[in-house]
């Protein structure tokens, strides 16, 4: 995934849903960056996905657990990219390849923890041009809500760029996208994709047909549980013993979460957002040292709500004898920061898988704790109750928090503001609008 | 130091002296002027940048009542409402306050959402409600800063109930640059003892003015005193030129007028110098007029005159030089006579007596004759060569070789002097040798026989200014006194069998060579020091 955001959805009017057909053509123009999650899964596929607690294939025709310590992923027959190149079993084991490696450090790298020998096994996966049987290193039920993460999207090497199969493909113009004949789900109802990047999120409100960076009243779509968390990561050598406890007592962090970031958003008290476990009570405030300490505070410059955050922190924590330094940084940037722990603190935004064992391990991994996750995680994974597992994780992210060098913020959601004109949305269960489906009423 | 020189400085002096007097006055008033220009640009500057700082007052004024009448469109409440008000109506300070000073909104510090900001609304309820400097709290380029702000407050009513507005513009580097551009100074922005921002330059030593806009918060105004420096320079260096040209061509003047002054004084100077040196015949030629001219005439008819009394003058010393000369060579003469005649007598005498002494007689007197006349052939002799003075043939001749070679032929055989020679290397002068030779072998002679029981003999040659002195020092008696006027006349002498001519000759041949024989009576120590004196040769 190459960045999350905090998104709002607004809809612009309530439209009439066709009794008919939905008719294909038309120019879908969608105000949104490119590297927005929703964006990106118009332009590449993950093997599955989930809706309303249902796993649907896309790559994969089925994502099944042949016994607790094996899962078998196969896949559509004669899976063809847009450029004409096959996508097999092996391309699809070489890209989650590339995320287990020991080499890339990525939150996401949580999602295959489960994998025996940490992803090593993947080499070997791809038992037929269409099957991938993946072995675990201990019983994780809640390892097809991983695979059908956007995280572990399939991306394949051509011609110096990764091309995706998703409902739409490039085209020679920038920020242009044709339906794509190819994919495996059916072409999408329109016949192109505009994205327009930058748009000012209130002046042109009417000219879109749907804007991912919406207002918060009037949304057309009912927003999941918020899934986009927000952490402060920090390196404890940095910013001192205390700077924590600072954090505590100097920011409120409900407040951050409706003054400043944008909605639908929920304050984290906790390790998990509120979907998935309950939040501890508010810490007390805390007196922090006379001695005045400077640090610099990164943070993704794409995201208006990291923006807002990091400078309320930076106000609330200067009232506590710190002197933050805002660093705005690109989100490729963002990453080689955390990548390299070259940071004192940095504001990171996840899209946390909506199970909360397969979430916890995202967020040890972001942490820098990946050892704990093969402590912690056979222990949920032995759980074979959905609920039980849920409530053991949430009893061991409050007992891990303390120990681990980030604070939760907040958690976001997506709300989609659609022009009168179309229709067809969906949410997934990973709170990811679906615009794969959508179509214009008044197409020719 | 020469005339025309002192005239040429005279001059110089002359012509520099206004302009030493004048300068310092006019530039001490230039600067006063210039410095008073450069005071009442000051005065303006800091009235411009008042009225500057009440229009952008009044522009603010404006901006938030146009905000209040619309606020009750907006949604005063929402986190990020201030900002886009804000920008719309031309602020950079915008914050939305409830009726507890709790921020709904704030444009500039949008972080501040949601707390109690004690000092604006501190602001926001001062009565009565006029622009105010304050420092507000903003972020920047990632840091959290302070900066001076004119704000202005105002309530309105809303949904939300009473809200309080405060807004302004940041007295920031634009607000800066635009005061320098619109003052012409450099504008410096001091908030706290701190330079918030900076515009312009004004190089060291500069006016300053300041002007306080808050207890905190100050604007410095300066303005160079460069270019009334420049100015004072550039005509200090013009006065400088013109001083030094000045006095150039009060010189150069100097000169050419000292030259037509001093022209007729100096040709009578150089005619005092040839009539000095016995040039009588050439007059003082030089274009001149008034008592200068009469002066040259006076002269020449002076030279003129003197070259008359001189002739005269010396055709009677010759006369009587030579009527001295006839009467010591006729008493001369007359000695070796009366023993001659007395002889004759006797024998005349002794013949007509027939005296048996006769033949003795005869013996004897004609003895005593004959010596007599052998003295009178000498005396004779002598004379001739007195009067003889063949043409000197003259040539250059380096002294200390011919020095040299006549003492070694002087001391040769004579163990009774100690000879010494002082001779200073590379001496000529235009000389006959063989007459030369005669002076100083006469000389040799003279102390040679003046030590009859040894002692030592200096001959040395020296140059002294424009002449080669040759000097002969011997440790004998010296001359007396007495005999010093008479030393170089002819006929005079002290020795027994001496002619009287020996000195008197080299003299003469010394007075030929153009220079002079003379006894230096200070000279010796204990005996005599003859000097011949002689022109020196150049450039030989």
């Amino acid at each position: 995934m190459r960045r999350s955001a905090a998104l709002a959805l607004l809809v612009l009017s309530a439209p009439a849903m066709p009794a008919s057909r939905a008719p294909y053509g038309g120019t879908l123009r969608v105000a949104a960056e490119q590297d927005d999650v929703g964006v990106q899964r118009l332009l590449e596929s993950g093997v599955c996905r989930l809706f309303e607690g249902r796993l649907q294939g896309v790559l994969a025709t089925s994502v099944t657990a042949t016994d607790p310590l094996h899962w078998r992923v196969k896949l559509r027959a004669e899976l063809r990219l847009p450029s004409g190149a096959p996508l097999t079993a092996s391309d699809v084991a070489r890209a989650w390849q590339r995320l287990a490696d020991s080499g890339t450090r990525s939150p996401y790298r949580g999602l295959l923890a489960p994998l025996r020998g940490q992803g090593a096994s993947l080499s070997g996966a791809a038992t037929k041009p269409d099957t991938l049987v993946l072995p675990l290193s201990y019983p994780f039920p809640d390892f097809a809500e991983s695979l059908c993460h956007p995280a572990l999207d399939v991306t394949v090497p051509v011609d110096r760029r990764r091309e995706g199969l998703g409902p739409f493909r490039a085209t020679l113009q920038p920020h242009t996208f044709a339906a794509n004949l190819q994919y495996p789900l059916g072409r999408p109802y329109p016949d192109k994709l505009e994205l327009l990047p930058g748009t000012d999120r209130r002046g042109d409100a009417q000219r879109f047909d749907v804007r991912l960076n919406g207002r918060k009243d009037g949304a057309r779509m009912a927003p999941v549980a918020p899934l986009l968390a927000t952490y402060l990561v920090y390196r404890e050598p940095r910013v001192g013993l205390d700077f924590r406890r600072a954090f505590d007592g100097a920011v409120d962090v409900s407040q951050l979460a409706e003054l400043f970031a944008l909605s639908p958003s929920a304050a984290m008290t906790s390790l998990l957002p509120p979907g998935m476990m309950p939040q501890r009570p508010a810490p007390r405030p805390f007196a922090s040292s006379a001695e005045r300490r400077t640090l610099t505070l990164a943070f993704d410059e794409a995201s208006p709500s990291n923006r807002a955050a990091a400078e309320r922190i930076q106000l609330k924590l200067n009232e506590r004898g710190f002197t933050l330094s805002l660093h705005p940084a690109s989100g490729e940037m963002l990453r080689a920061l955390w990548e390299r722990d070259n940071f004192d603190a940095l504001l990171i935004t996840v899209l946390l898988p909506r199970a909360p064992a397969a979430a916890l391990a995202v967020v040890l991994e972001l942490a820098g704790r990946s050892p704990l996750a093969a402590r912690e995680l056979p222990a949920l994974g032995a759980l074979s109750d959905a609920a039980a597992r849920a409530r053991k994780t949430a009893e061991r992210a409050t007992a891990l928090l303390p120990e681990l060098p980030l604070i939760p913020l907040y958690a976001q959601g997506w709300q989609v503001e659609l022009a009168a004109r179309v229709h067809g949305e969906k949410v997934g269960d990973d709170g990811v609008p679906a615009l794969d489906e959508l179509f214009l009423s008044d197409a020719p | 130091m020469r005339l025309r020189t002192r005239l040429a400085m005279l001059f110089g002096l002359l012509a520099l002296a206004p302009l030493v007097i004048i300068i310092p006055f006019a530039s001490r008033n230039l600067h006063r002027t210039l410095m008073n220009e450069l005071e009442a640009r000051s005065d303006t500057a800091s009235s411009a940048a008042r009225e500057e700082l009440a229009r952008t007052a009044e522009a603010v004024q404006r901006s938030m009542a146009e905000l209040a009448s619309t606020l009750p469109f907006e949604d005063p409440a929402r986190a990020s409402s201030a900002g886009p008000l804000m920008k719309r109506h031309g602020l950079n300070v915008l914050t939305v306050l409830t009726d507890k000073g709790v921020t709904l909104s704030s444009g500039h510090l949008p972080a501040r959402a949601g707390d109690v900001d004690s000092e604006l609304y501190a602001l926001a309820r001062r009565e009565p409600l006029a622009p105010e400097v304050q420092t507000v709290q903003v972020g920047e380029q990632g840091k959290l800063l302070r900066r001076p702000a004119l704000l202005v407050a105002s309530s309105v009513k809303s949904s939300e109930g009473r809200l309080w507005l405060v807004g302004g513009t940041q007295l920031d580097l634009a607000f800066v640059e635009h005061l320098s551009r619109l003052t012409g100074a450099a504008v410096t922005l001091i908030s706290a003892g701190e330079t918030v921002a900076l515009a312009g330059e004004a190089p060291e030593p500069s006016v300053r003015r300041v002007l306080p806009l808050s207890p905190r918060v100050s604007v410095i105004l300066e303005l160079s005193q460069a270019t009334v420096l420049g100015v004072e320079s550039g005509l200090g260096r013009a006065a400088a030129t013109v001083v030094t040209l000045g006095l150039g061509l009060a010189v150069l003047l100097g000169f050419g007028v000292a030259r037509v002054i001093t022209r007729p004084v100096e040709a009578l100077a150089d005619g005092a110098r040839r009539v000095a040196r016995g040039d009588w015949e050439t007059p003082v030629a030089a274009p001149s007029s008034g008592e200068l001219s009469a002066l040259i005439v006076t002269f020449n008819e002076m030279a003129q005159t003197l070259r008359t009394t001189t002739a005269r003058l010396v055709s009677a010393e010759r006369l009587a030089a030579w009527q001295e000369i006839a009467k010591r060579l006729a008493h001369e003469l007359k000695n070796p006579l009366t023993p001659i005649r007395m002889s004759l007598e006797t024998l005349v005498a002794a013949q007509e007596q027939k005296s048996p002494r006769f033949a003795a007689l005869f013996a004897e007197s004609s003895h005593a004759m004959l010596e007599e006349l052998d003295r009178l052939r000498r005396t004779v002799d002598a004379f001739s060569s007195f009067a003889r003075l063949p043409k000197l043939n003259l040539a250059p001749l380096d002294l200390t070789p011919w020095v040299r070679q006549l003492l070694a032929l002087h001391g040769h055989g004579s163990s009774r002097l100690e000879l010494k020679a002082e001779l200073t290397e590379g001496l000529h002068v235009l000389a006959d040798r063989d007459p030369l030779t005669q002076v100083l072998v006469n000389l040799l002679k003279n102390a040679d026989e003046a030590m009859p029981h040894g002692g030592r003999l200096t001959v040395r040659t020296l140059l002294n200014a424009q002449e080669i002195w040759i000097e002969v020092e011997d440790q004998g008696g010296g001359v007396p006194e007495s005999s010093r006027a008479q030393l170089f006349t002819p006929y005079f002498t002290t020795k027994q069998d001496g002619t009287g001519l020996g000195l008197a000759l080299s003299a003469r041949i010394c007075q030929e060579h153009g220079g002079s024989l003379e006894l230096d009576p200070h000279g010796a120590r204990g005996g005599a020091l003859f000097r011949v004196r002689l022109p020196a040769v150049q450039g030989v």
